[in-house]
């Protein structure tokens, strides 16, 4: 993985960014060494960073399009037997199908554009009443999310997550969920006491726990049952 | 507005093994617009999910909308 190196750390990542042509929404910045001035020319580092380009935008995946009216396009999904790819391909058109119907019911008509990954694929709803389509706290989205996820259960028996992403909702989430995070885990630092989080659906618990992993002072783990379920962020063993 | 009763049969009928089966009737209630939904009995069980998750969610989903109801909208899965 490459390694950029600057006078201080934005430098160093413009450099970086620069010479990937990427853009700071699309890479993972890893500082490896923050950097030093100095003082008169003494103790002064150069400021190490590492870009890891984010899935989404690795040169090989190129997105489904796919309109509600039309037959699905597919460009060349992961590759596997052709049989199973072309199911693949039709549960897809179908679960598209399934999702524009419910939505055009619920007055909310959507344009779907479709990213496969490794593990799940993700479904984006273009609209122009996005509020009325995530819902308070998304709970709509949500909703639609899980019966989209048994839809494709029940129609196919392959071990995909679907992800149904409502502009640049779900990222929006993951950002403010991680703000969440870091100010619990400052607060259990600073008090010793576990702190518990708002119920979250399944995966915004995960980001919690994989953003926390990281934090040697705390520990995490979720309590309570259904859609109750809470992260709590308690003191690490070292402090 | 939504048609609330197209609106459950958009949701449920593709989640089905019998689509023909799927039934639904409304009746007004003193406080609710209650809608009966039946369902092969086979299919009960797919409706409801594990731990109701799955009815959980259409309900989410039933109860968002704008109706013409003055009433609120309740959704009941009955046994056949």
């Amino acid at each position: 993985m490459p390694t950029y190196e600057g006078s201080d750390m934005q430098a160093a990542i413009a450099e970086g960014l620069r010479a990937m042509h990427l853009t700071r929404d699309e890479v993972t910045i890893d500082v490896l060494e923050a950097g030093k001035k100095g003082f008169l020319g003494f103790g002064r580092r150069a400021a190490l960073v590492r870009l890891t380009p984010n899935e989404q935008v690795a040169p090989t995946k190129q997105p489904t399009q796919v309109h509600s009216t039309q037959a699905p396009k597919t460009k060349e999904a992961p590759v596997s037997g052709s049989a199973k790819q072309e199911s693949e391909v039709a549960i897809t058109a179908k679960l598209i199908a399934y999702l524009t119907a419910i939505t055009t019911q619920i007055g909310t008509p959507v344009r779907i554009q479709v990213t496969h990954d490794h593990r799940s694929s993700t479904y984006h709803l273009k609209t122009d009443k996005q509020g009325l389509l995530i819902g308070k706290h998304g709970k709509t989205i949500n909703a639609l999310q899980d019966l989209a996820q048994t839809y494709y259960d029940h129609h196919m028996k392959g071990k995909q997550t679907i992800i149904l992403e409502v502009g640049d909702y779900r990222q929006r989430r993951a950002a403010i969920v991680n703000h969440l995070a870091d100010k619990a885990a400052r607060e259990v630092v600073a008090t010793g006491k576990p702190v518990f989080l708002e119920p979250m659906p399944a995966f915004e618990r995960k980001i919690v726990h994989g953003h926390l992993a990281a934090n040697r002072h705390v520990k995490t783990h979720s309590e309570g049952q259904g859609n109750r379920r809470a992260v709590v962020v308690e003191p690490g063993r070292i402090f | 507005m939504t048609d609330v009763k197209e609106l459950i049969i958009a949701i449920v009928q593709p989640l089905v093994e019998h689509p023909d089966n799927v039934k639904l009737t409304e009746h007004e209630t003193e406080r609710f617009m209650e809608f009966d939904l039946q369902v092969d009995s086979t299919d009960i069980g797919r409706v409801i999910g594990k731990q109701g998750r799955v009815v959980q969610s259409i309900r989410n989903i039933v109860y968002s909308v704008k109706t013409p109801y003055q009433k609120r909208v309740r959704l009941n899965i009955v046994d056949a």
